[in-house]
């Protein structure tokens, strides 16, 4: 039944025409171009995404029936900026009027964020130009198409213009009782705001990369935002503003004070985890600089050989000043053995630090015991509790540390905001010299907009924090067991030993982890293998062969870390694509052509 | 039917692995052009950018040049990733620190310490770049990898086999970089540079808007960008603890005659003539270097050129290993001008036909400085590269 070209049957007749599940085609209708190599879909495994556009509430939306019920819409994905493939859906009956991806037409975007199919209605104006090309895709309602576009070089010479339909009503498609059109839009030129890239945006990104960073939780820009703006002032000023501002910030010092049990006057904010640590490292030592015979001088520092680099290359740094360093090993869980640290203690033993939950492993590392080993030894005792503040309850006198440093963008809060616990009575010097700012402990006018978002990501940790650990281990442990389940000769690493519970760290044997980790992302998952270098490339784990795996199986593990908004149909993906794209791997992992060792030249 | 299926009937292209093309990326004009090349004509390019050395390592050869002189530095690295974002294409950073210094550097060095002459390039296209990282490209979803080498790649639809010719633009052509890649290899590459100038890559580069379009082109070998391999070698040496022969060693004339000595023979190439550390009546030419015996041969030009050479691990790659003699272009050094010889094929080949089998050239005129180490490859008059290997 062809419908096309009779765009003069009403609406009536075409629902009757849909009711009898016609198929509408033109003969010569673009939608053969949807074989057209440069078209391609982009969905996880090939197969449809189902997803459901919820019912629009607006007012002009006819009561009487559910306008969009909408399953296994396909998402066409544009290969190349010149073509986008736009679904477009009739709502037969209430009427909405045209939309297209052109000018003042109606179009729905993705909400941002959004994976399942919630549309953002944008009513007043219709999406900009802008928009439209920087979303992957974008449904339009309409039961007309559009006029055609008479003056093709009039949009082509525009600027910002870069999308305009070139044929419409192409093709026809029943879903239930809608209509689902699909819109040919050619895309002139090129935005510099646009994101639709061929294969980096795919239709569904999952995150599971939330020990690397986390987003800012809306709550949390929420607070921020005024400390932007009108209430910018300096909190060391004295005017009323100043007074605002600082009374903002001593707000925020409780609050992360409370997260971690110690007192306000103990949190001193820093620029991050790295500062933190670094200041309680350097301070420590510099506090033992000064003394009376040569002797006392020497100093030495327990640390543990998978601290974070913040820790490792501190350390590593002293040893060149002449401090001697002892990296504890580790047992095949990554725990460090207590009575190793009691064994490892000296008389010139200034400092222990060892880190509360690791960053690669999600392992939680013994503290308590090692915090009375460390009192009972009169020896400060510093934690590196980046990971694991805000995931696992942490009280620092129930860890028996001195020092702890944390960081904001772990826990939702911001790059660029830290903070660094020093119990009162710590002899700890400034590691910058400046200003009289957080009583001189941390000189640098304060960060107020970044400490507000500190703490109110800190009281919305303390609150959801059981809750949040709780649907988050299930989650991982799901991923984790499925994982294993699925995809053969994998085994998670460090899974016997107390873990974060967003945390989990598998190997892949046989498998190159930094191609499954390109390729995953290719398909819209984002995970985690070793560290990256500051060229992003990928480089051997420490970590992973400090727990004694070897290079081949170190290179072989992906980490995948979960947050507060993973959900289950995200960890759903991941079991979707993980075994498919290792089992590709697999396949190909064998090395094609000769072995180029034949024409390595003859000495 | 039912609507369901309905919908499962609309035409759908599947994703096919042969649009996928992944550009090795220098964060150079040519590979950047490439990317825009390929993308403008419909392809999905994934730009991959190798980590080949670390640039921390060896610090005192980094040399106080601007930082675009440094290949493989990370401000090339960024190039590349700046060039990605404009084009809006995934762009990734592989590391093969390791495997590059397995296979090409730290044979370069032991090369050099025997009296060689090397060349990494080669060793790196057939060992680095057309090997891991072409696996690399496999493994993620490309089908093809392309770099912005100026060679051409056809295949012989008669023959079945992938051919390699010269570019289209003689003065860039880097055909003799490339004679080691096998057929397999050749089958999965793309130099879509090759059929054009580097006045247009350059256009293009600029048409494009790309960010690296006026960049300069490095011309050094990337892991030592001061051009300096005495220096570079002493000092990986150094750091690798290889022991270097400084030993004072012999300089003699062809007639075995002692006319001075040296320090060392990796401080010597073949057909160098200043810095022999001894002055003479005419102009001297190192023309061969002993490293088992720690001596330098010298002489003029006249005995700098022969006429015939052995080459080892041919590979052969636009036509089989011949059974008689063929005539051919002959090329034995990155700048030097093909030369006719006559080829033939001395066995060395026990089991493999294509690869390591031996060939001596012997020139229709002598040669200046054949040197061991060099590449030798085999052109015909139209510009295929027939074969290459090693001159022993």
């Amino acid at each position: 039944m062809n419908l096309v070209g009779r765009d003069n049957l009403s609406l009536k007749q075409r629902e009757s025409y849909v009711g009898k599940g016609a198929v509408l085609r033109r003969p010569s209708s673009p939608v053969v171009s949807m074989h057209h190599p440069i078209i391609r879909r982009r969905t996880a495994e090939g197969d449809p995404i189902p997803f459901v556009v919820r019912p629009h509430a607006g007012k002009r939306a006819a009561p009487r029936h559910q306008p969009f019920e909408m399953v296994n819409v396909r998402r066409f994905q544009v290969r190349t900026r010149r073509l986008i493939v736009a679904p477009i859906l009739i709502q037969p009956r209430n009427g909405i009027r045209i939309g297209a991806a052109v000018g003042s037409y109606r179009c729905l975007l993705p909400k941002r964020g959004n994976r399942g199919g919630n549309y953002k209605r944008n009513d007043r104006r219709g999406a900009s130009l802008q928009q439209v090309s920087a979303a992957a895709e974008f449904v339009v309602f309409t039961h007309h198409p559009p006029p055609p576009i008479r003056n093709l070089d009039a949009y082509q010479n525009h600027k910002d213009t870069y999308v305009f339909i070139i044929d419409c009503v192409p093709s026809a498609q029943t879903v239930q009782r809608d209509f689902l059109l699909f819109w040919r839009v050619r895309m002139i030129g090129k935005s510099p705001a646009s994101n639709a890239s061929p294969s980096a945006t795919t239709a569904t990104r999952v995150y599971l990369d939330y020990n690397a960073t986390t987003p800012v939780e809306p709550a949390v820009l929420d607070a921020m935002l005024p400390y932007f703006t009108e209430n910018f002032a300096n909190a060391s000023s004295i005017h009323t503003p100043g007074q605002r501002a600082r009374s903002a910030v001593e707000t925020a010092r409780e609050q992360v004070a409370v997260l971690i049990g110690a007192n306000p006057k103990e949190i001193v904010f820093t620029s991050g985890g790295t500062e933190s640590d670094n200041h309680a490292i350097f301070g420590i030592d510099a506090s033992h600089l000064e003394c009376s015979t040569s002797l006392a001088c020497s100093r030495h520092i327990i640390t543990s050989a998978i601290e974070h680099e913040a820790v490792l290359n501190a350390c590593q740094e002293l040893e060149k000043r002449g401090v001697s360093v002892t990296y504890l090993p580790f047992d095949k869980n990554g725990l460090v053995d207590p009575a190793a640290v009691r064994t490892a203690i000296r008389p010139e033993t200034v400092l222990i630090t060892i880190m509360h939950a690791n960053n690669e492993l999600g392992t939680v590392q013994p503290l308590e015991k090692i915090g009375r080993i460390a009192a009972e030894a009169d020896i400060y005792f510093h934690t590196d509790a980046v990971q694991s503040v805000g995931k696992i309850p942490v009280d620092v006198n129930t860890l028996g540390v001195d020092l702890l440093g944390l960081s904001g963008h772990k826990i939702y809060a911001p790059k660029g905001i830290g903070a660094l616990y020093i119990r009162s009575g710590t002899r700890l010097p400034q590691l910058l010299y400046g200003g009289h700012h957080q009583r001189g402990a941390r000189p640098g006018t304060e960060n107020v907009a970044g400490i507000v978002g500190l703490g109110a990501a800190a009281a919305i940790a303390r609150q959801s924090l059981t809750e949040d650990a709780a649907r988050v281990s299930a989650l991982r442990d799901r991923l984790e067991f499925e994982i294993l389940a699925r995809v053969p000769d994998t085994r998670a690493n460090a899974a016997a030993a107390p873990r974060t519970p967003n945390t989990t760290n598998i190997i892949f044997s046989g498998v190159e982890g930094e191609a499954l980790l390109i390729a995953l992302d290719l398909r819209g998952l984002a995970c985690s293998t070793g560290a990256a270098c500051s060229s992003g490339a990928v480089e051997p784990s420490h970590v992973l062969t400090a727990i004694g795996l070897t290079p081949e199986d170190a290179r072989a593990s992906l980490r995948f870390s979960l947050g507060r908004h993973t959900t289950s149909d995200e960890i759903d993906f991941a079991l979707q694509v993980v075994p498919a794209a290792v089992t590709h791997l697999r396949s190909l992992s064998s090395t094609y052509g000769r072995t180029s060792a034949v024409v390595a030249q003859r000495v | 039917m039912n609507n369901e299926t309905q919908l499962e009937a609309l035409p759908v292209v599947e994703t096919t692995e042969s649009h996928v093309v992944a550009v090795a990326m220098s964060g150079g004009v040519d590979s950047s052009a490439v990317a825009a090349l390929l993308q403008q004509q419909g392809r999905g390019v994934i730009g991959l950018t190798m980590q080949l050395w670390n640039q921390r390592r060896l610090p005192e050869l980094q040399g106080n040049g601007p930082a675009q002189h440094r290949c493989c530095s990370l401000d090339d690295v960024y190039d590349a990733k700046r060039v990605a974002q404009h084009l809006n294409f995934p762009h990734y950073v592989v590391n093969f620190e390791e495997h590059f210094e397995e296979r090409v550097v730290r044979p370069f060095v032991d090369q050099y310490l025997s009296g060689r002459t090397p060349i990494a390039c080669t060793n790196c296209n057939t060992d680095v770049k057309f090997e891991p990282l072409l696996r690399m490209a496999r493994q993620i979803g490309a089908a093809k990898l392309a770099t912005g080498h100026y060679a051409r790649i056809r295949k012989n639809e008669s023959t079945q086999r992938w051919e390699l010719l010269r570019a289209r633009d003689d003065s860039k052509d880097q055909s003799y970089f490339l004679w080691g890649l096998t057929q397999e290899q050749l089958s999965r590459s793309e130099f879509p540079l090759g059929e054009l100038s580097k006045d247009e890559v350059r256009e293009l580069a600029r048409a494009a808007n790309l960010p690296v379009a006026e960049k300069p082109e490095s011309m050094e070998l990337c892991f030592v960008p001061t051009g300096n391999y005495v220096q570079f070698i002493q000092a990986y040496s150094a750091e690798r603890g290889i022991a270097l022969n400084r030993s004072e060693g012999e300089i003699v004339n062809e007639a075995g005659e002692v006319v001075g000595h040296h320090n060392g023979v990796h401080n010597f190439t073949i057909g160098q003539r200043k810095g022999l550390g001894f002055a003479a009546g005419k102009p001297l030419y190192v023309l061969s270097i002993d490293a088992a015996k720690n001596r330098v041969v010298v002489g003029d030009d006249e005995t700098l050129r022969t006429a015939t050479c052995e080459v080892e691990s041919v590979n052969w790659v636009s036509i089989d290993a011949p059974t008689q003699a063929i005539r051919a272009m002959v090329k034995i050094r990155h700048k030097h001008e093909p030369a006719v010889a006559t080829v033939e094929v001395i066995g060395g080949a026990e089991n493999n036909s294509q690869f390591g089998g031996n060939v001596r050239v012997t020139f229709d005129a002598p040669q200046r400085a054949i040197t061991r180490g060099q590449g030798a490859v085999l052109y015909n008059e139209d510009g295929h590269v027939l074969a290459g290997g090693w001159i022993r």
